[in-house]
């Protein structure tokens, strides 16, 4: 059974983007069946689901929310519950296995008693401005049994020195790291959780180790005396490095020699080609030019790529060869 | 004739035993490149130098000497075992996303999937004889995805007798 506390990456991005945006007013491509969506206990309960014309290009997000009056996408939701179906590998629920959503009858901003609460369903990440499966299943729950009384407890976060919300996804280059700081409403310790492998987690950095795809960290406060234990996610999108090649030399003199970097800066060896004899000389040992005559001194720097993380490199160098 | 024949195989002899010395690498299916110092004429307690390149950082990976086994089977037995504990010479956990456990005991690549370790090697893997069996520098996805043969790669070995 694939529990929605493992919840990975991304719940929120549109309805903070775009949480103007209407609900879309054709019916939704893909049948959503699950229950019980009446009678369910305040305390806590789990809502199965199953899907009919499960879309093939986008996953969907399923969330716990209360029902906007304006008929816009909720801005209220259950962020502590929330489930990612998608048949993407790092999702942690694939549409045909059993998707299971556990609700509450209170959330931060919301008492299901008073408003009207119900299962949001949406295209995930992938589509964020896209509403056409946009739709809410209202539920309800049993009277007369006391709901958790504590607030969860509110996790506030910088990134490398910059506050940075939840759920919206931030971007790690490969190779880079991410140094997460973090405060909490009850004061209490965190712990950090990497979810898929894209990304390492050394106690609170965390680094990019592929530059496709995506990671999700999570980080969960277990609450105190005053503030409900919670969880927030905070979800890269990692993209490729770029190689570069770097040196400081601007000219070289008539007889005098220089030697060009070995390395790129992610650690490829670089291979130089002399495109020019009559200004200059190339030494493959120590990679080492050396001006011969005024003039121009041409050469090509290549290094080797790595798929999905950075591409090849080749620059032209030009060294200006002076008296 | 017989002295151009036996000059050439004076040459050969001279060149396979110079080759023997020199490192040898292996490239996977994924672009990666395992390379050794050292393949043949090896002594108990030789530090042999492994090193990697392009290896897939998402993916942990065990370095160790063992017996040889068919292409596609789990390279078994290994010498040192396999190194959890991170408190031998004789195998190797790299990885940059180990779980909880493994924190400070895996190595974790460098930019590029890179690493490089030094090795002490034994002919003897448990009762196996190295000198007597086929036997390789092996790595192979480490315990997180442990029937994944497809990150399997080998370098033979040749102790000295």
């Amino acid at each position: 059974m694939i529990k929605s506390k493992f919840l990975i990456a991304f719940v929120g991005l549109a309805i903070a983007t775009v949480s103007n945006a209407p609900i879309a007013q054709a019916a939704p491509t893909v049948q959503v069946q699950g229950g019980p969506y009446t009678g369910l206990d305040p305390a806590g309960a789990d809502i199965h689901f199953g899907f009919g014309n499960f879309p093939t290009a986008h996953g969907l997000y399923i969330l716990e929310a209360v029902k906007s009056a304006d008929g816009t996408r909720p801005t209220i939701y259950n962020q502590a519950t929330q489930v990612w179906v998608s048949t993407d590998s790092q999702a942690p629920a694939h549409p045909t296995g059993d998707v299971v959503l556990h609700v509450v009858g209170t959330f931060t901003g919301a008492d299901c008693a008073k408003d009207t609460c119900g299962i949001f369903v949406r295209l995930d990440h992938t589509a964020p401005t896209d509403l056409s499966e946009d739709q809410f299943i209202p539920i309800t729950f049993k009277a007369g049994v006391a709901g958790p009384a504590l607030p969860a407890d509110v996790i506030s976060v910088k990134v490398n020195g910059a506050s940075v919300p939840a759920n919206v996804p931030g971007t790690l280059t490969y190779g880079s790291s991410a140094k997460f700081e973090v405060t909490t409403s009850s004061g209490g310790a965190v712990t950090f959780k990497a979810y898929g492998p894209a990304c390492g987690l050394n106690g609170n950095v965390v680094t990019a180790l592929t530059g496709t795809g995506q990671c999700d960290i999570g980080v969960t406060s277990a609450g105190g005396s005053t503030f409900a234990g919670a969880t927030s996610h905070y979800p890269f999108i990692l993209a490729q490095a770029k190689q570069t090649l770097t040196f400081s030399v601007k000219a070289v003199k008539v007889g005098k020699t220089i030697s060009l970097p070995l390395k790129t800066n992610l650690g490829e060896t670089i291979s130089y080609t002399l495109m020019a004899k009559n200004t200059c000389t190339y030494s493959k040992t120590g990679s080492v030019v050396k001006g011969l005559r005024v003039g121009n001194c041409s050469l090509v720097a290549t290094a080797a790529g790595m798929a999905g993380n950075y591409r090849e490199l080749l620059v032209k160098i030009s060294l200006p060869i002076k008296k | 004739m017989k002295k151009v024949m036996w000059f050439l195989s004076v040459l050969f002899l001279i060149g396979t035993s110079n080759s023997a010395f020199a490192a040898t690498s292996t490239t996977g299916t994924h672009g990666e490149t395992l390379t050794v110092s050292k393949t043949s004429q090896i002594s108990t307690g030789d530090a042999l130098k492994i090193s990697g390149v392009h290896f897939d950082q998402t993916v942990g990976i065990y370095v160790a000497l063992c017996k040889v086994v068919p292409k596609g089977h789990l390279p078994t037995p290994c010498g040192g075992g396999i190194d959890k504990t991170g408190g031998t010479d004789s195998s190797m956990w790299i990885s940059s996303n180990p779980p909880p456990y493994g924190i400070g005991l895996a190595k974790p690549y460098k930019l590029g999937g890179r690493f490089a370790i030094s090795i002490k090697v034994s002919p003897m893997i448990g009762k196996l004889d190295c000198r007597k069996i086929s036997c390789a520098i092996y790595v192979r996805a480490d315990h997180t995805r442990g029937d994944d043969r497809t990150y399997d790669l080998k370098i033979p070995l040749m102790f000295k007798k």
